[in-house]
């Protein structure tokens, strides 16, 4: 009996580190789980936290990811301090040292990333201002490249004996990037020089990407609501210099969004930040060819 | 109109002067036709002047329309608009007791100052000042319904605490959390505390964790989860938890371990062994006042493994779905008291936790939250023999046989964050009665409700009512009414699930 206990005991501690011939990956956004996805093909497992239609600033530290932690083999989180509320808790009790800063399943996006809007001052009074600059360069289509990339060279570390099926992996994505910003830069041609209004700082790397002009955001701060005079005199401004498109997130206060749209005779296009956050965006390439097809028409209209 | 109106005039004018003319003297034609290209001037630069003031109206007249039209669409917004004025500073706002982190990453720790401040009024009197109590038997002789430390200690104000917090990995190891607490009573007394200091590994094999130092035990979903006051979703600490826990709740010098089980779910055994003395073991070996239940309480050293305070927990959680999560606990802890040599106290709990928060939620908002715990203590109250002696009178002995004091006790919460930043809640605190003559022991309920204003993560408002049914009580029922006010500076650790 003491001897069955034992073995079991044994059995339980050591199996998940055996188990799995394929690379556990735990990827905290689902756009970062999508790129992982292509470039691990059959030899990982991936599994993202935060989907695009989920505010990653605020995702529970729940009990069941510190579970997931706990057996990845490889940790890839956005970095710049966007899941800085809950998933240093997490590695913390997660006791795996494969994920730990510094290990080489640790894969931070934001590596190698030109950031924008980073803060000369950290001064909370200005908002949530992020100190390493905006996180959400997830949206610019391009830096899926550079993310690739990083995600490829902790993959080749973590599994050498697969490196040049996920390098062979790598350039498939890369050459199928390459071609669909070629087809969405043409798609976003037209729209060159749109003057738009956002929710959040959310869009600031896309509107780059495609030549598009952020006049102001609904939050007069990041993460501060913004209020009745604030909103007023953004809905003059976005009148007088013909703002013809809102982009807001699913889980923002909509009221706020149709307000302004009504008033300033502005659409409002509600969309996911990122992949999965609707089954038309549920991969890296769906999502920006859906999110893309969105904006087109709703201007076009 | 204006243009021919001026016409009209020169044209009198004119004939006035020719008139003038005929009547004196010849007609200085030259003179005429001067004063002709006079009025012509003039006429001109009234034109100009009118054209500008129309101009300046109209101006005037957009600017105005604009206004109201700003005006028309603040009072619009209103409606729709969350925010009365945008503050000045940020209100990022994760939900009450989320976790979050701001800030950090940039110095090898994370350095944090909490304050947390109430005001109010209680139809009870308040915890006298400690001095004043030296003689007699109770510290909280009078004030016998807030037994928290960091619980508003009377009508007036009370710095609940000011909580310094020192975060962050010491090395590739281990991690180190410092947490230094002070209050001030509502008599001016000031006190400092260390809450916590403790070490946490970070990579130990096997799934084990090792924590040792200072530190809470982690009992209960209160002791795991949420220690720290500032926390807390009310304004003061169950009344099952003071019962059992004394006023600053189970934390003593120690060392623990803790087992993420291999299983598909969350579960985590945690086993600890800390000193079992002090009114931070308040069950346990505690001798900071003369009496418990009537026992004479006498310290004694650590002698034995026995002596020691030891604790376990098994904690577990499933997500239900995405948005439903679950999070149940038991926990035990075992020790010494100091009744009698082997007089023994055991506290067992049961916890359990459900929290629903919408996927697409705004800053955390909506959430609903419920808690519930409850507490079973059995405490050896060891045999006594006692004299009485009183002047010219034989001396009387008492007697006191060996009893087993059994009390139990739970409270009951939901917190409802029903739009952002508002979050209601209400508590029931129930604590079992043993001896209804003694305010550490009687039965009490408390009914709790209260609502909070998080004008951001940093900062929170939270008004709270207390009705209080203790049975020592003379009319049995107290009232409170309480005010709180939160503020957070720098940059602190995240708080668990």
């Amino acid at each position: 009996m003491k001897r069955m206990l034992t073995l079991l005991i044994v059995a339980l501690v050591v199996s998940p580190a055996h188990a799995a011939s394929k690379l556990n990956v735990v990827a905290t956004l689902e756009d970062l789980a999508s790129i992982a996805r292509f470039v691990g093909g059959d030899d990982v497992a991936v599994t993202g936290l935060c989907h695009g239609g989920q505010d990653a600033h605020f995702l529970d530290a729940k009990p069941s990811y510190l579970v997931k932690l706990n057996r990845a083999d490889v940790l890839i989180e956005n970095g710049g301090d966007l899941e800085t509320g809950w998933l240093p808790l997490l590695v913390d009790g997660a006791r795996n040292r494969r994920i730990l800063r510094g290990a080489p399943g640790r894969v931070v996006a934001f590596d190698g990333i030109e950031p924008l809007e980073v803060p000369s001052k950290l001064d909370r009074s200005e908002g949530d201002v992020h100190p390493q600059g905006n996180p959400h360069f997830t949206l610019d289509p391009a830096n899926g490249k550079i993310i690739a990339a990083t995600i490829c060279g902790a993959f080749c570390a973590c599994a050498p004996q697969n490196a040049a099926r996920f390098r062979a992996n790598l350039g498939a994505f890369e050459k199928r990037l390459d071609e669909s910003l070629t087809r969405w830069t043409a798609m976003m041609a037209p729209l060159r020089g749109l003057k738009i209004v956002t929710f959040h700082r959310n869009f600031s790397y896309f509107a780059r990407r495609f030549g598009l002009e952020v006049v102001g955001t609904l939050e007069p701060k990041p993460g501060v609501p913004p209020s009745p005079s604030y909103l007023a005199n953004l809905i003059v401004t976005m009148k007088t210099e013909g703002v013809k498109l809102i982009l807001a997130e699913p889980y923002r206060d909509l009221k706020v969004a149709q307000f302004a749209a009504e008033k300033s005779g502005a659409k409002l296009l509600v969309v996911p930040t990122g992949v999965g956050g609707n089954a038309d965006g549920s991969d890296f390439f769906s999502y920006f060819d859906w999110l893309l097809g969105q904006i087109v028409r709703t201007v076009g209209s | 109109m204006k243009a021919f109106q001026f016409s009209w005039a020169n044209g009198v004018t004119l004939a006035l002067a020719m008139a003038a003319g005929v009547a004196d003297e010849p007609v200085d034609l030259k003179q005429v036709l001067k004063q002709i290209q006079e009025l012509r001037a003039e006429q001109q630069r009234l034109q100009q002047t009118i054209a500008a003031q129309q101009q300046t109206i109209e101006t005037l007249q957009k600017q105005v329309a604009a206004a109201e039209e700003k005006q028309k669409l603040a009072a619009e917004a209103a409606a729709v608009a969350t925010s009365p004025q945008t503050p000045q500073s940020p209100s990022l706002h994760p939900p009450p007791t989320s976790s979050f982190r701001i800030g950090g990453g940039r110095a090898y720790m994370d350095i944090s100052t909490d304050v947390l401040v109430a005001g109010g009024w209680s139809s009870e009197p308040g915890i006298k000042h400690a001095h004043e109590h030296e003689h007699e038997t109770h510290r909280y002789g009078d004030g016998t319904l807030p037994r928290g430390h960091h619980d508003p200690q009377g009508s007036g104000f009370t710095l609940q605490g000011l909580e310094l917090a020192f975060q962050g990995a010491v090395d590739p190891y281990v991690r180190g959390d410092v947490f230094v607490s002070m209050n001030v009573d509502n008599h001016g007394e000031t006190t400092v505390e260390l809450e916590e200091a403790y070490l946490t590994t970070l990579q130990m094999p096997w799934n084990l964790q090792l924590k040792g130092g200072q530190f809470y035990t982690e009992f209960g979903r209160l002791g795991t989860s949420m220690p720290h006051p500032h926390t807390w979703d009310f304004v003061d600490q169950p009344v099952i938890w003071s019962r059992m826990f004394g006023p600053d709740g189970l934390r003593n010098p120690g060392a623990r371990v803790s087992w993420l089980a291999p299983t598909p779910f969350y579960l985590e055994l945690f086993g600890a062994v800390q000193n079992s003395k002090g009114e931070s073991a308040y069950s346990f070996m505690n001798t900071e006042e003369d009496e418990f239940a009537g026992r004479t309480l006498t310290d004694r050293d650590y002698e034995r493994a026995e002596d020691l305070l030891y604790s376990t927990r098994l904690q577990s959680s499933f997500d239900l779905t995405r948005e439903h999560t679950i999070s149940v606990g038991a926990s035990a802890a075992f020790g010494p008291n100091p009744t009698g040599e082997h007089a023994r106290t055991s506290i067992h709990g049961a916890d359990f936790y459900w929290k629903w928060r919408p996927t697409q939620h705004d800053h955390g908002w909506p959430f609903v939250k419920w808690t519930t715990e409850a507490l079973w203590r059995d405490y050896d109250l060891a045999p006594q023999v006692r004299g009485h002696h009183h002047e010219g009178a034989e001396p009387e002995i008492e007697i006191l046989p060996g009893e087993s004091l059994r009390d139990w006790g739970f409270y009951n919460e939901v917190a409802w964050g029903f739009k952002r930043p508002w979050v209601a809640a209400f508590r029931v605190d129930y604590a079992s009665g043993y001896d209804n003559s003694d305010p550490l022991l009687n039965q009490r309920w408390r009914f709790s409700p209260n609502l909070t204003y998080y004008f951001s993560e940093f900062s929170k408002l939270r008004l709270q009512y207390n009705a209080d049914m203790a049975k020592h009580l003379d009319d049995q029922i107290a009232h409170g009414l309480w005010v709180q006010f939160e503020f957070l500076l720098g940059s602190h650790g995240a708080h668990k699930f």
